[in-house]
């Protein structure tokens, strides 16, 4: 597995490295027909920072992740990427999708390549590449097989996997964990951190679990049911690098408490519950 | 290992299909002629002629150079038609299938005018392109265009939002995409479409020849209707059984290699009978 030695986990504190993403969204506001699904919402994400968004189911969380990633247009507000205002995909953007989205008809190795197929680098690199990607997730073994002989979880690797072959400076993940049991999840998420930092990618993380944006963030949003807004943000100054005893720190247990007093008044509106 | 792994399934697979496909199709074509043949002994009646009357006309008619010419031109028309009506139907479903707007826009008048019986827009057919191969050739497109059309579409319309988002993300633009992503997505559900286009296009063909050939298949039976020729009437049934069963083969084989290569989802295959 990968290198997570204590001087490539621990960040340059600060220090932005030249050229690296921050994403600046103002008042980025979205409907979708009679739906009101993001009231304006502002996101400032600093060059390697980790950004982790907690919200009640459908309150727009997916949505804020295309329109950053520029896959959706907001109805108004302005989004900018790495200091230039987005227009449409960007090339060192990552998505990983809620759902893992591979392509039943290629093999894993194929699918983890996809991007560099789709940036027209040669074969024979692209393969080499994602053989090493796949050694990172830990699935060397199944590069010859094909999507439906993995498992649920299995297939959101290949889809970080995937993510995380073109190098790229934002990582935009939309519960990437999701379907993953609770060790494999904390296993996935530690690799996650090491490769991000290494990379020195920024990262916007969409997660349910409440102590897995305390664990990973640097800072956690937490929107309010639809049209979603932001309601919060935590400031986490845990050490790095983060380990599984973190959330035992009194700190991490105060954010979650927090956390969680917010959102349990905005789950129970998104049900229509009264509050 | 993992060769080994891939290899395997798509082998017991192959298998399988020999023993489970080919073996019961056989033996129904069997049992079939044996009842046909046991039926016109028992009937003995000009109505019913045997199997082996039937083959002496065929051999009889195939002798005939103006009979070959019929056959030979029916199968021109058909190669033609049926080639133009798969490559257009499945290109232009993909195209709009993934389009929604377009889809929203174009299926619901396409299924309008699948509903019609075709039959029944062939004097336009007749009126506008006259006598002929011209005719029947573009009756016969139409006939199975549009089957192919709504299964590309339907198809591609199923391509997952997800997959095309990926690609979207990635900035593969919208005529890379079609290789990348929506060919070998629609590639199953194309496949099976071609087997039906095809028996679309070949009803098409013979009823237009009936109607409006001047050569053909078709018309040599109607000929043979209208001399009450029974055992020549069987002898073209058989030939024309014949020639459907050939591209019905080469395009079951290329159905199974392609769902082999582009469709390995375990739940269509596991339900498949
Ligand atoms: N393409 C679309 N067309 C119509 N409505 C949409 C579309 N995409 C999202 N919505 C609506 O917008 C709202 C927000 O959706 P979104 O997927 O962003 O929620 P989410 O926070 O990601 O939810 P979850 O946690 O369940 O994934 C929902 O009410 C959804 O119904
Ligand atoms: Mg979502």
């Amino acid at each position: 597995m990968m290198n997570t030695d204590a001087d490539t986990t621990s960040r340059p504190a600060g220090a932005a490295p030249p050229g690296a993403a921050h994403v600046e969204a103002t008042g980025v506001v979205r409907a979708f027909g009679p739906v009101q699904a993001l009231g304006a919402v502002d996101l400032r994400l600093q060059a390697g920072e980790f950004v982790s968004v907690v919200g009640p189911s459908g309150c727009g969380k997916s949505t804020l992740l295309e329109i950053v990633g520029g896959l959706q247009v907001p109805d108004a507000g302005t989004v900018e990427v790495g200091g230039e205002k987005l227009a449409g995909p960007r090339e060192r953007t990552a998505i990983v999708f809620q759902d893992s989205a591979c392509l039943p008809w290629r093999t894993v190795l194929d699918n983890v390549a996809f991007p560099l197929e789709a940036a027209r680098v040669p074969r024979k690199e692209r393969r080499a590449r994602a053989q090493e990607l796949l050694g990172v997730v830990g699935l060397a073994e199944f590069a010859g097989h094909h999507p439906h002989q993995l498992s649920g979880g299995m297939r959101q690797r290949v889809a970080i996997a995937r993510a995380l072959i073109t190098e790229p400076d934002l990582i935009l993940a939309d519960e990437p964990f999701g379907a993953l049991d609770e060790q494999t999840r904390i296993l996935m998420a530690f690799e996650l951190l090491a490769v991000v930092e290494r990379l020195s990618a920024s990262v916007l993380f969409i997660t349910h679990s409440i102590q897995e944006a305390v664990l990973l963030s640097d800072r956690v949003l937490v929107m309010s049911a639809r049209p979603g807004r932001i309601l919060d943000e935590i400031v986490l100054d845990l050490p790095r690098p983060r380990a599984q005893n973190t959330l035992a720190l009194p700190e991490a247990a105060a954010a979650v408490d927090r956390i969680w007093t917010t959102l349990r008044t905005e789950a129970s509106a998104s049900m229509g519950v009264p509050r | 290992m993992t060769a080994l792994a891939e290899a395997s399934p798509s082998l017991k697979r192959r298998t399988r299909t020999i023993g489970g496909r080919g073996g019961p199709a056989l033996v129904v074509a069997f049992v079939a002629v044996a009842v046909w043949w046991a039926g016109a002994v028992v009937a003995d009646s000009a109505v019913v002629p045997t199997p082996d009357q039937s083959l002496r006309s065929l051999v009889t008619e195939l002798a005939q150079p103006s009979f070959r010419a019929s056959v030979f031109d029916t199968l021109r028309v058909l190669v033609q038609s049926y080639l133009s009506a798969a490559v257009v139907g499945a290109v232009v479903g993909a195209l709009l299938g993934v389009r929604p707007f377009w889809s929203r826009v174009a299926l619901p008048l396409a299924y309008a005018v699948n509903t019609v019986p075709k039959v029944t827009l062939f004097p336009i057919f007749f009126v506008f392109l006259g006598l002929g191969n011209l005719s029947c050739g573009s009756f016969a497109f139409f006939s199975g265009v549009l089957p192919m059309f709504l299964i590309a579409a339907e198809a591609a319309r199923g391509v997952p939002q997800a997959q095309l988002k990926l690609a979207a993300s990635l900035r593969v633009g919208d005529l890379r995409v079609l290789p990348m992503v929506v060919w070998p997505a629609v590639m199953p559900a194309v496949a099976a479409g071609l087997r039906l286009t095809f028996g679309f296009t070949f009803l098409g063909l013979i009823v237009a020849e009936m109607f409006a050939g001047s050569s053909g298949l078709g018309q040599q039976l109607l000929r043979n209707v209208a001399l009450a020729r029974m055992e020549y009437i069987a002898g073209e049934i058989v030939l024309i059984a014949l020639l459907a069963l050939v591209p019905f083969l080469l395009l079951t084989w290329l159905e199974r290699r392609i769902s082999d290569r582009f469709g390995p989802r375990p739940a269509p295959r596991g339900s498949r009978p």
